[in-house]
């Protein structure tokens, strides 16, 4: 158990684009212990979604990964053959995507969709033993009903079910590493808290799923997870514990962010964004991509780009400032 | 795993709402559909004149008689009940002809129909699926057929293999894959990019269950659509090709052939072309009106109460 679950060296996912390549993922090195909760944060566009998707394999074409490595569970993803990568996923590791109403397939049943992780991953399962599997999935991330909605097709449901049910599809062969992509942007506040109350809930009882939770809402990952990675157009730019990173943060971008989040503590007329726009992943700026925007760059950010440097035990950052 | 208590609820649960089997379902939709049951009884009817042919034809459909000659109908001045389409122009007995036509139209159209439907929908979504080279392969010879009219190619593999059913038949299908094969690539391009395909390979779903299980399910109502329409064109291609020589021979009778004769005698002797048409008419029609009824049915976005 010496050994992270998830080890990500340097892993560059690019994008060929008319301007050039598009560097989603920008030399991005990661750990991640089994049955920890990561929280992955950044504003729209800092390629958090895409290291999810590298970690999966699933990166859509025209995008590659250009280098680096992914090592989960002892195996390098990026050397494993397509069939043995197809048989890690929905096996051992998972993924719940961002729409839920987009996710589930409108012309099959919910039960028929969570079923098909069983047929491909346990063949040897029979067709009832299947159904009754299924359905104590559902009963477990709280679909009422569960036996009767089996065969209901997607649209019959609201968008919170949905998401419930594409969690228990991600969930229902307890995979080791589960990534969630954003699963509560599309969905209503109070829903929101449900959800994230279900995956915790899921999570205690299997101690043996991480997750790796991307979200751009530092309050939800705060709440969520022990670890919090933060990133900015493609580089992590700050790692460390939920609440060093929220009590303390290091990074000037990660200050902009936790001063951006709404508090109910705090006068509405003083939330302070973040000057400037994200950093173009086409041709960033020289030196750290943050300088343009940041308020206490001097000379070296500009030229030198900061490399992610351990500053105290379990905390780590990429700024000249913290040298 | 979890424990008993869902089970306990899903019992009474289904106590309320027994599951219903695919056949006691299409038939209660089917009665609700006045537009559904006029096709699927349209249909019926045509396919049992079709099997009980010769037991519900009057006469033997080759059997000339010069006193038949250009006889007309019954419901006409001078027609007799003994042949209630009239004769043709060797005498022989229509409404006998009608009976035994369907045969080869109601054949000919099921057969071409589902081959083209299913090797145009595989290769289309595989086309469409994969992209890349497979896509230009496909999609090239079938743009290299499209700039061919297609009787003309259905012409030139009959001249080359020769006249007959199952040569027409192939001929036929070869000819139609391409309008399958087209729009279901189109949509499949569409499709591809969803993110529900994304979320079935993320849990470790093969290429050949995401192209049967989740593309072409998604593309089942526009193909039923096309292939209804396509099963009346396809009597009327038969038609063409029998009128040309190279299709059904005779003296086998078949409505397209039948109308291709009567257009000779049009103005005199009307009759000829009117049993076939009024047949073809109302087979396709039915198949229509019944392929609207299994979009409908079948399609589960729409919306059902």
């Amino acid at each position: 158990m010496s050994d992270p679950l998830l080890q990500i060296d340097n892993l560059v996912t690019r994008f060929p684009t008319k301007r050039g390549q598009l560097t989603a993922v920008d030399g991005v090195s990661l750990s991640l212990e089994r049955r920890e909760t990561l929280g992955l944060v950044g504003e729209s566009g800092s390629g958090k979604s895409v290291l999810g998707l590298s970690v999966m394999r699933l990166v859509q074409k025209p995008g590659r990964i250009d280098s680096g490595s992914i090592r989960f569970d002892g195996k390098s993803l990026l050397d494993i053959a397509p069939e043995e990568m197809r048989r890690l996923r929905g096996q051992r590791l998972a993924m719940i995507f961002q729409d839920p109403t987009a996710t589930l397939n409108p012309v099959l049943t919910i039960g028929e969709q969570i079923a098909e992780v069983l047929r491909w991953h346990t063949p040897e399962m029979s067709p009832g033993e299947m159904r009754d599997r299924v359905v104590a999935m559902l009963d477990r991330v709280g679909i009422p009903n569960a036996g009767r909605r089996y065969g209901d097709y997607p649209h019959e449901f609201s968008g919170g079910m949905q998401q419930r049910v594409i969690i228990a599809a991600a969930l229902i062969l307890n995979p080791a590493l589960v990534i969630a992509d954003e699963p509560t942007t599309a969905l209503d506040v109070t829903v929101q808290a449900q959800i994230l109350e279900l995956l915790r809930k899921l999570k205690d009882g299997e101690p043996e799923t991480a997750i790796i939770l991307v979200s751009h809402d530092l309050g939800v990952v705060g709440e969520m997870c022990e670890r919090i990675a933060v990133m900015y157009a493609g580089n992590l730019v700050e790692v460390a514990s939920a609440d060093d990173i929220l009590d303390d943060p290091k990074h000037p971008y990660t200050v902009g962010l936790i001063a951006s989040i709404p508090r109910i503590d705090r006068e509405a007329g003083a939330l302070q964004p973040i000057p400037g726009r994200l950093a173009d992943p086409v041709s960033p700026p020289p030196g750290c991509k943050f300088n343009p925007r940041c308020a206490f760059a001097f000379d070296r950010c500009r030229v030198e780009r900061p490399v992610l440097k351990t500053i105290a035990p379990g905390r780590q950052v990429a700024c000249h400032l913290h040298d | 795993m979890p424990a008993a208590e869902p089970v306990t609820l899903i019992d009474t649960a289904e106590a309320l709402d027994p599951p219903v089997s695919a056949g006691r379902r299409f038939f209660t939709e089917l009665l609700r559909s006045p537009k559904g049951l006029t096709g699927f009884v349209l249909i019926l009817f045509v396919v049992l004149v079709a099997i009980f042919a010769p037991l519900l034809a009057p006469h033997d459909p080759a059997r000339q008689t010069l006193s038949v000659r250009f006889q007309p109908p019954a419901f006409a001045e001078d027609g007799s009940w003994t042949h209630v389409l009239g004769g043709d122009n060797l005498g022989r007995d229509i409404f006998t002809r009608v009976i035994y036509g369907s045969r080869t139209s109601i054949m000919v159209a099921l057969l071409v129909v589902f081959a083209a439907m299913v090797t145009g929908s595989i290769l289309g979504a595989i086309s469409g699926y994969f992209g890349g080279l497979v896509d230009a392969v496909i999609m090239r010879v079938a743009d290299f057929q499209l700039s061919f009219p297609f009787i003309l190619v259905a012409l030139l593999l009959l001249a080359i293999v020769g006249p007959g059913f199952w040569t027409m038949v192939f001929a036929l299908s070869v000819a139609l894959w391409v309008s399958f094969a087209r729009l279901v690539r189109g949509e499949t391009l569409k499709i591809r990019e969803l993110e529900y395909i994304q979320a079935a390979k993320s849990i470790g779903v093969g290429h050949a269950a995401i192209i049967f299980g989740h593309v072409l399910p998604n593309v089942l109502p526009i193909i039923i659509v096309l292939a209804t329409l396509d099963i009346a064109a396809v009597v009327l291609y038969e038609a063409a090709i029998s009128f040309l020589g190279l299709g059904t021979q005779p003296p086998t009778p078949s409505w397209g052939g039948m109308i291709s004769e009567g257009r000779n005698y049009l103005y005199e002797n009307y009759w000829m072309a009117l049993g076939p048409g009024i047949a073809i008419m109302t087979t396709s029609i039915a198949i229509n009106l019944f392929g609207d009824f299994l979009r409908d049915t079948y399609d589960p976005r729409q919306e059902r109460l």
